[in-house]
């Protein structure tokens, strides 16, 4: 009753799922062991940090890891924030807000301070300030989903130092001539 | 923070509901065809159906809870009614094979209706038998609940318990909303139901005992289709790129 594999293969890029009686039994099997292998990675995450986050040796490298990705992510958001570019990327199935106002939640989350450029801060932070890190994390982690994009952000990054750098290479040679 | 009462808990869940075709798109969509599909499936029924009518009464209302229980972001419970909906299933199949309603219950000397225990396995054996392929899904399935999500653990706590600062802790009545496991709910919702309509089409070519909607067959290719790509979509997320199975 099984076709063979290749066979189920062929059958799934020809669209005949339904015609030759075929289940993915074994492929929904896969996806749902992987799927429930990121659900328990969440409550694992949950939990470290209901009792404490960095409580436990892993988590505190987690924390290590996600304060870098802060420090990047505050370098960008700076440039964002002054050129106020690309206004319009949308991370629509990931985020329910607007860019800008997921920028701006991630702001006021971490107040004064929002890129903290101090890797101590994971010693000496306060809880509040672990706690408002690990509501960040969610945003970071949906961030650095989106790799995809981060080129058009390298592209804004050269725009910033390449643009003046051409303007008064352009200028010189108006005076030279 | 607002007070958790019912009455505001069920005005929180229905913006949850009628917003949930922009929060999850596709998925909601599909999900929603499916559970409108089980719904207006039947055009007709023979008088031999009674047994199972009264089960898929069962089927229809369990699947529209589940689909809501998703999408008012209540996970487990929406895996313990997705359970509840393929035990009904099962038995709902087997009725339509087999009508005899005194198979599934008994009167009690004070006259009070006793189920049978024993026609569930009859209806799983004689799954396993007749059509192995959906046994094999439905097992697959129920495993894959039970192993997590329909007994009581500490995971299921950590979604509803928030820390404010140390020794301060507020438990919250709706889960994170993760759209990655929310589109996985409704995918596998759409997949279960999906499989569900085709077995007992299936059972209806020899039986003859129900008369499909005439757009039946088309609507089942464009949704089992539309399941597949869904599929797809969620297997090349890098979230379930990090969790699967190593083969």
């Amino acid at each position: 009753m099984r076709p063979a594999k290749a066979g189920r293969k062929i059958m799934r890029k020809l669209n005949l799922r339904y015609l030759v009686d075929w289940y993915s039994g074994s492929e929904d099997s896969q996806f749902l062991q992987g799927f429930k292998g990121d659900w328990n990675r969440v409550c694992n995450y949950y939990i470290n940090h209901v009792s404490g986050v960095t409580e436990s040796p892993g988590a505190a490298n987690y924390i290590t890891e996600k304060i870098e990705a802060m420090n990047k992510f505050g370098r960008l958001y700076e440039i964002f924030l002054k050129y106020k570019f690309l206004p319009d990327i949308k991370f629509v199935n990931t985020l329910d807000k607007p860019f800008w106002d997921t920028l701006k939640d991630m702001h006021d989350f971490l107040g004064d301070n929002p890129y903290p450029q101090d890797r101590t801060l994971q010693k000496d932070a306060s809880y509040n300030v672990r706690y408002r890190g690990v509501m960040l994390i969610d945003y970071l982690e949906i961030l650095s989903r989106q790799r995809g994009r981060y080129w058009i952000l390298t592209l804004v990054k050269l725009s910033i130092y390449l643009i003046p750098i051409i303007s008064v290479g352009l200028l010189l040679k108006q005076f030279l001539k | 923070m607002i007070e958790v009462t019912p009455e505001n808990v069920s005005g929180a869940e229905n913006q949850m509901v009628m917003q949930a075709a922009q929060d999850y798109g596709d998925y909601y969509r599909h999900a929603r065809a499916m559970q409108l599909l089980l719904w207006g499936f039947i055009k007709e029924a023979t008088p031999r159906t009674v047994s199972y009518n009264l089960f898929l009464g069962e089927v229809r209302k369990v699947s529209v809870l589940t689909l809501l229980a998703i999408v008012r972001l209540h996970a487990s419970q929406s895996q313990v009614n997705l359970r509840m909906l393929l035990e009904s299933m099962v038995l709902s199949a087997y009725a339509l094979e087999h009508d005899d309603i005194t198979e599934y219950y008994e009167v009690g000397s004070d006259g009070a209706a006793l189920v049978k225990e024993q026609a569930s396995d009859k209806a799983y054996k004689w799954l396993e038998k007749n059509y192995q392929e959906e046994s094999k899904f439905i097992k697959m399935m129920k495993n894959n609940i039970n192993s997590l999500w329909s007994h009581s653990n500490v995971l299921h706590g950590s979604l509803n318990t928030k820390v404010v600062k140390p020794g301060s802790f507020v438990q919250t009545f709706f889960d994170n909303k993760d759209i990655y496991h929310i589109n996985g709910f409704l995918w596998n919702y759409g997949n279960i139901h999906w499989m569900y309509l085709r077995l007992v089409e299936k059972i209806n070519e020899s039986k003859k005992e129900l008369i499909l909607i005439e757009d039946f067959r088309k609507r089942m290719i464009t949704l089992g289709q539309e399941n597949e790509n869904q599929k797809r979509q969620l297997m090349s997320s890098e979230r379930y790129k990090k969790h699967r199975p190593q083969s």
